[in-house]
């Protein structure tokens, strides 16, 4: 270090004098060596204020699970959304409320003209119902009063009404709960109730 | 766990399309026809019953004074009680199932109107439906045109509606239909075209208009081609002197 680089005094209005620059140069060389004890302490001091000035101590308590976690508790919730929107989607019943067909390409439901009535036939996906009822006009929408039964080997549901001649209005109940329709066969507006399906017995006109 | 969900999210929802490509397929449950509309009548077949125990009382007293309504202009009412019947079956409250019956109630007016005083229950009904599904008056009455016995129009009515129901524009519905019970006695193509767009309709819409085309313009000219000639037969020779 040379002396001129060390102390580049701005005297403001007061023009440098030479002179003064020798003494304090001077008195800078004289300055005694710090001892350890003061170098610790002063390390010590700073080393505090500088804890002092942290945003939060350790024991404080936490801003919440989801501020601290939100990251963990994002990609939760995402998933959660994720897996429940997507399962619904792939559930049997599409859009507009009626059952869309298994992915063999089989339709659901059939109802066909048998000696004595009409046989309605409804195959589900496998253990998706416990019990299916065909409830519509020919029952009073009364959901208990025709239970399907279902064939073990073929696992379809069906049940033989005895209908007059005209329209007939029906949908299927699984398990109590769950409006069921035949994609394919006729459908009636849903009227803001739910979809039905619609067979026609010819006959004499009532 | 973000890149799994979104790799799952992925995986998934490719799955939903092609579950629904192979659905599409078309194959039949059992060899009958489907939807077939033939079977005998059965006395003990059970008929619309009100049971006002299913309704609260508010909505059992307007129930009532519609039934009554039309029963003053000789509406059958058995269709309304059926609707109402359905609603409480769907756990609908009263205010809409009030609402749903008297808009059946005014569309079984506005069917008869169209039909004729001589119009099936059955038909008051349907027609009814497709006047909800914004079929107009004028397309009844060709129906009843083409189909004037009684109860005839029932499966013409009953497919328009499910026509429109699954995205087929009014319009080209009743033309389809109109020109279908026009070339046939039966309602054997009618049910055909039924049928057909169903199974184009799970595909799409567009799917479903150009089947509907299709298939009317075959049926249509195919029937005008077997149509037997008609006579032309050189006009006799005056008689001579």
């Amino acid at each position: 270090m040379t002396e001129d680089r060390i102390l580049p005094i701005d005297g403001g209005d007061v023009p440098d004098d030479p002179q003064l620059r020798g003494w304090l140069v001077a008195s800078y060389r004289n300055t005694p060596e710090p001892h350890a004890d003061a170098v610790a302490r002063c390390t010590r001091v700073v080393l505090d204020r500088a804890a002092l000035k942290r945003p939060a101590a350790p024991n404080a308590p936490a801003p919440g699970f989801a501020a601290r976690h939100w990251m963990v508790a994002a990609s939760a919730i995402a998933a959660a959304l994720i897996i429940t929107v997507t399962v619904r989607s792939r559930a049997p019943l599409d859009q507009s409320g009626g059952l869309a067909p298994m992915a063999d390409g089989a339709p659901v439901g059939a109802t066909t003209a048998v000696a004595g009535g009409i046989q309605f036939d409804l195959r589900l996906p496998k253990n998706f119902a416990a019990n299916v009822s065909v409830v519509g006009d020919f029952n009073g929408w009364d959901a208990s009063k025709t239970p399907m039964v279902k064939d073990q080997s073929t696992g379809e549901w069906s049940a033989k009404v005895t209908l007059l001649p005209g329209r007939h209005i029906y949908a299927y109940l699984v398990n109590g709960e769950q409006w069921v329709v035949d994609p394919l066969a006729p459908q009636i507006p849903d009227a803001g109730y739910g979809p039905a399906n619609a067979v026609v017995v010819e006959g004499d006109a009532r | 766990m973000i890149v799994a969900s979104v790799v799952l999210a992925t995986v998934l929802a490719v799955g939903a399309p092609l579950h629904r490509s192979v659905a599409g397929t078309d194959t039949t449950l059992s060899a009958a026809p489907r939807n077939a509309a033939v079977v005998a009548s059965d006395p003990k077949a059970q008929p619309g019953v009100f049971d006002p125990a299913r309704f609260d009382s508010a909505t059992t007293v307007a129930l009532r004074h519609v039934f009554d309504s039309a029963s003053a202009l000789r509406l059958p009412i058995a269709p309304l009680i059926n609707k109402a019947n359905r609603g409480a079956s769907f756990r609908a409250s009263g205010r809409k199932i009030v609402t749903n019956v008297h808009a059946h109630f005014v569309d079984m007016l506005a069917a008869r109107a169209a039909l004729g005083e001589n119009a099936s229950e059955s038909e008051l009904d349907s027609g009814a439906e497709a006047i909800h599904q914004g079929v107009d008056g004028m397309a009844l009455q060709q129906i009843r045109t083409e189909r004037p016995a009684r109860g005839a129009a029932v499966s013409a009515l009953v497919v328009m509606t499910d026509l429109i129901q699954r995205g087929i524009s009014t319009n080209k519905a009743r033309d389809a239909i109109v020109s279908l019970a026009r070339v046939s006695p039966t309602d054997e193509a009618i049910n055909g075209l039924q049928v057909l767009v169903a199974k184009q309709a799970i595909r799409g819409p567009g799917m479903a208009q150009d089947a509907l085309d299709r298939y009317v313009r075959s049926n249509v000219s195919g029937a005008q081609k077997n149509a037997p000639n008609p006579v032309t037969r050189p006009p006799s020779p005056p008689d001579a002197p």
